[in-house]
């Protein structure tokens, strides 16, 4: 087994490396949390450490040891338990809650990361046995572009159109556009949304991404994201004061009503395009079979 | 704070005495600075959403 001590050593080191690479704290704040972070970083270190000693164990071959294996990558499961707990709990404390399914997407990200390491360490370990160490470190450098690759996923942008609206109340009803989003009865707050109210519109650009933004939960990480981003002119006990989107039905059009503290309406609309795609809201209709005739029956 | 809400009416605020009843407290005002001034009372005490039915009634609506 000495033979094989380099190697998975590299393997590891790269696998841990690929972690922390992964691991960077961005706008979204999380994880920012020193026990956090080292809380990822130690699984990261037994995922690369799973991922390593695969290829020894099978050219070894010692079957037992791929079983156990096996039953140590059951354990990442427990990843995404343990972050969609945390951030539901801390999802009551926020002004503008993140929502469930942003909450699942970050949690199914930090799960699909862990496997990204082991494989990362799998396939050093393997190139550094029947190459060369210097080999592997080619590897491993590939390995991580793959990885930013397959980490990155689709932003608000490029699937819909982002612009002003004008937002205006007429007598009570408070619109986007022409799109309705609220009565507001009092005068007091009429006066506030005018001040501090920014409108955005998003027409989507396809049939899928009607659909798309039209979620429930892709709509309220937009207005998370804007909140956690520009802040938010609210606080607890003024509930009219509440960022809403609401979708204009002819036409699947999204009327969204923000009340950022920074009123930079460009900044804004940027943050908008850059709202992450919820993987739980995309929607492939034009892939049914109902909408491909073309083909024929099957 | 969901988008799909369960509510319930916790106040009726009005000018017009004649065509407001039922079961949730009704608080009468003199004139529209009056009413707007115990909507906005009330929406700060109840942690409800003041809305407009008629020009003379306001209802405050909590939002779960």
């Amino acid at each position: 087994m000495a033979t094989y001590t380099i190697p998975v050593a590299v393997g590891v080191l790269v696998g841990v490396a690929a972690r922390l690479y992964m691991l960077r704290t961005d706008y979204r704040q999380y994880p920012t949390y020193p026990h956090g972070r080292i809380i990822h970083i130690a699984l990261g270190v037994i995922a690369s450490l799973v991922g390593a000693v695969v290829i020894p164990s099978i050219l070894k071959p010692d079957w037992t040891a791929v079983t156990f294996l096996g039953l140590a990558a059951q354990q990442f499961r427990e990843v995404r338990n343990m972050e969609r707990n945390m951030l539901q709990q801390l999802d009551a404390m926020e002004l503008v809650p993140r929502g469930v399914s942003y909450i699942e997407g970050i949690a199914q990200v930090f799960e699909g990361r862990n496997y990204l390491v082991m494989f990362t360490s799998l396939v050093v370990t393997f190139v550094a046995i029947q190459a060369s160490i210097w080999w592997a470190l080619v590897a491993g450098i590939v390995m991580f572009f793959i990885n930013g690759r397959l980490m990155s996923g689709k932003l608000l942008g490029q699937i819909a159109d982002v612009q002003e609206g004008k937002i205006g109340i007429d007598g009570h009803n408070l619109y986007v556009d022409d799109i309705y989003i609220m009565n507001i009865g009092l005068r007091a707050d009429q006066d506030v949304i005018l001040k501090h109210g920014v409108g955005v519109v998003i027409t989507p650009k396809s049939a899928g991404s009607l659909v798309t933004i039209a979620n429930l939960g892709q709509r309220q990480a937009i207005l998370h994201d804007v909140s956690s981003i520009h802040g938010v002119y609210r606080d607890s006990g003024e509930p009219a004061l509440v960022p809403l989107a609401k979708r204009n039905m002819q036409n699947g059009q999204l009327g969204v009503f923000l009340l950022p503290e920074e009123k930079d309406k460009s900044k804004v609309l940027t943050t908008v395009r850059y709202v992450p795609v919820l993987d739980s809201a995309v929607r492939l209709p034009r892939k049914a079979n109902a909408n491909q005739q073309t083909k024929g029956a099957r | 704070m969901g988008i799909s809400i369960q509510q319930y009416i916790l106040a009726v605020i009005t000018k017009n005495r004649s065509r407001i009843g039922g079961s949730a407290p009704i608080f009468y005002a003199e004139g529209e600075q009056e009413l707007q001034q115990i909507a906005f009372t009330l929406e700060k005490i109840l942690d409800g959403v003041v809305h407009e039915i008629t020009p003379d009634t306001l209802i405050i609506v909590k939002h779960s």
